[in-house]
């Protein structure tokens, strides 16, 4: 089952576990400061009201990614939390 | 959130911060938002003041602490996520750790995100330093059930480990007691080492290094957070809550601030009258007591008295909401237009701060990370109105273009037209961000992320003390610099006469020719830039040149001010121009030198004042061209 989808496609409330980040995107070392790294779980917890940035709960911080950027980001999407808190 | 991270602190107690032998420097490290400035407060009270990093514009507090019997200097390092990225604050922060004379640093962590918070500390553990790891916001990890085991993460990490509720000055006697035992120890020179190869195994480190130590129990602790952000960035009610929270500040200011400003002016021009007696039974030359009473005295205390009753109000609520977690959102909500002139939402908070004063929209610029956007914001901020401009535009508009009538239906008409000015403002300020961002200011648009931190309720004594000391105290400061010798200049001007006429009307005559190509008068042009230090000062300097006086008048009613007007030849394009004007030209005084501080830059700082100059010239030139062709 092909569940790989883009973490700019995931929606409210929806979790995820990090693929990868496109290394050439320019984002990708501000992802790392903040935690976002491979199998990192995320969950989508708001989205702003264009519908062009998403907030995300990274390692217990809520961080808010433009879609642009949530495009070079691959992910696998799952069911239920995965030591989110 | 950090608009006031590194802002001008208060020098209360100005004490000289010297090295003595005994005296200990620590560096405060952290993420931004761990409560870091809260802890450095609670550590330092009000003996801090602002120092500087050689080299760099950027200030930051120190502060004068003791923890038992030893006296340090504790230094707020600016907050950083990692120190293996190069941005200027983690540049800064790692030359303050690595420094010889820094003793010991202090990592604050936020314990209900405590993983990431550890990718810095491990890393500020290699550098070699004596380390202790404070966790704080115990108390919000507690309500969100995360537990966290203090020992075992000693454990792990080697360093002490000390916990704290920054906030209810909790836990600062453990810490007190671990950094006194760190500072006590005798420690072998280390040389900085990066053990681990790149920045990836710092988060897996961390990871694996948590485990066990943060410990939850509740799968959905953030559930008040999220159904507030529902509501605050939801399609339907995003925008009108803004929208509603921002005429209720701005309507709270003007309201709240009119009797004060009227109460201080009577004061000051009372001690001013008494000023000027005094000077005169010591037998000071009218020439001199005009100079410095009339003139340096009377400008300043108008100036103060119109410009603090205001900031006095607006830094206050504005500094609430930054305080209680709810201006990220905003940003969240407005990144979109900005993000397409190649910014990010971040400039809509340093806009709406340039509502209250443009200086400190400056200032808040600092919460920009990249240096490209930064500048953007910088030089578009003065496109909207400051508190000192309002009372031009609602007098002006009063006059002009709402009927005597008053009443619930004029108030209305006037808030929708200072609503309409405000939308062209904020139109001005995309469409020049655009600009620039292909123009001077060209470039990639930055990584933009936006940490959205959790709801908390403001703390309302240090928001006072923050908004008082940081920011009202700092601009009015600035704003006495300027107003002095503007007062001077502004004197000599209306009272020394050349064949008979005073030099303000030498200069209006000449300044006739260009000024009637904007719509506008050589009176009204001059006032503009003779009301350079403040734009308070304004109406003022205009009703003091038609009716002649020699030193600054007010008006008793607007319908007065308006036969004034009208009698020197204003026309309701005039008026339509002025405003305009109002809205774009030079920044004041007090901004500018901002910029210039800010941005260290003379070129900059020029730019900042050729912009909306530009730009008013050209809309007032359009304005007044259409209007001769009606």
């Amino acid at each position: 089952m092909n569940n790989i989808y883009k973490l700019c496609d995931l929606k409210v409330g929806e979790c995820a576990k990090i693929i990868c980040v496109s290394p050439e995107s320019h984002i990708k070392r501000r992802l790392c400061d903040i935690g976002l790294i491979e199998e990192t779980p995320v969950r989508c917890v708001a989205q702003s009201p264009c519908h062009d940035m998403k907030a995300y709960l990274i390692r217990g911080a809520v961080v808010a990614i433009r879609n642009l950027d949530g495009k070079e980001i691959k992910i696998r999407k799952e069911v239920g939390e995965h030591g989110t808190y | 959130m950090g608009l006031t991270n590194n802002s001008t602190g208060a020098a209360l107690a100005k004490k000289a911060l010297k090295r003595t032998s005994d005296s200990y420097r620590i560096a405060i490290a952290g993420n931004p938002n761990v409560g870091k400035s809260t802890l450095f407060n609670a550590l330092t009270g009000m003996n801090q003041h602002t120092g500087n990093w050689p080299g760099k514009t950027v200030g930051f507090a120190e502060g004068f602490c003791r923890f038992g019997d030893k006296t340090c200097v504790a230094v707020d390092v600016p907050g950083t996520y990692s120190l293996i990225t190069s941005s200027p604050e983690e540049e800064i922060a790692k030359s303050i750790i690595l420094s010889d004379e820094t003793d010991a640093v202090i990592v604050v962590c936020d314990a209900t995100c405590l993983e990431r918070n550890l990718v810095l500390a491990l890393q500020i553990i290699e550098l070699g330093k004596p380390t202790l790891i404070c966790v704080n916001l115990l108390d919000e990890a507690r309500r969100k059930g995360i537990r966290v085991d203090l020992g075992l993460l000693s454990d792990r990490l080697g360093v002490p480990v000390a916990g704290a509720i920054a906030r209810k000055k909790n836990g600062l006697k453990d810490l007190s007691a671990a950094t006194k035992a760190l500072l006590s120890e005798k420690h072998e020179k280390k040389e900085p080492r990066q053990r681990l190869d790149s920045a990836e195994d710092y988060v897996k480190t961390a990871e694996e290094i948590c485990i066990g130590v943060c410990v939850s129990d509740r799968a959905d602790a953030n559930s008040f957070d999220r159904t507030l952000d529902r509501v605050f960035t939801g399609k339907k009610t995003a925008y009108p809550i803004m929208i509603a929270l921002l005429l209720f500040v701005f309507w709270l200011t003007i309201v709240g601030a009119n009797y004060p400003s009227e109460l201080l002016s009577k004061a000051l021009f009372f001690i001013g009258d008494k000023l000027g007696e005094g000077l005169e039974h010591l037998g000071l030359p009218l020439f001199l007591r005009g100079l410095f009473i009339d003139g340096a005295y009377r400008t300043l205390a108008w100036i103060v008295a119109v410009m603090l009753p205001p900031m006095a109000i607006f830094f206050p609520l504005f500094t609430l909401l930054e305080d209680s977690g709810y201006l990220p959102r905003v940003a969240f909500n407005l990144d979109k237009p900005f993000c397409k002139c190649r910014s990010c939402g971040k400039q809509a908070l340093t806009m709406c701060m340039g509502f209250g004063c443009n200086a400190a929209g400056v200032v808040g610029c600092r919460i920009i990370d990249s240096p490209r956007e930064q500048m953007i914001a910088i030089l578009t901020n003065s496109l909207v109105p400051c508190n000192g401009r309002f009372p031009l535009l609602i007098a002006i508009i009063t006059m002009f273009f709402i009927g005597s009538a008053g009443g619930i239906g004029a108030s209305f008409a006037s808030a929708a037209l200072l609503t309409a000015l405000i939308v062209l403002c904020v139109a001005a300020t995309l469409a020049v961000s655009s600009l620039l961002s292909v123009t001077i200011l060209r470039g990639k648009p930055s990584a933009f992320t936006l940490e959205l931190p959790p709801y908390r309720p403001p703390q309302i004594g240090r928001v006072i003390i923050r908004s008082v000391f940081d920011r009202t105290v700092f601009v009015l400061g600035r704003a006495v610099i300027s107003a002095i010798p503007a007062g001077i200049i502004l004197w000599l001007m209306a009272n020394l006469k050349i064949d008979g006429i005073t030099l303000l009307t030498h200069a209006s005559h000449f300044l006739d020719p260009f000024a009637s190509l904007l719509g506008l008068d050589g009176v009204i042009l001059i006032a503009f830039i003779l009301g350079f230090p403040a734009n308070e000062i304004v109406i003022p300097i205009i009703i003091m040149a038609y009716a002649s006086k020699g030193a600054l008048t007010d008006y008793s009613s607007l319908g007065e001010l308006k036969d004034l007007f009208i009698a020197n030849g204003w026309t309701a394009t005039t008026a339509i121009c002025t405003m305009l004007f109002s809205l774009f030209h030079w920044p004041c005084a007090t901004t500018l030198m901002t910029v210039k501080k800010e941005t260290a830059s003379i070129k900059w700082t020029l730019a900042a004042a050729i912009i909306p100059t530009l730009l008013g010239i050209m809309l007032c030139m359009a304005v007044n061209f259409i209007s001769k062709l009606l």
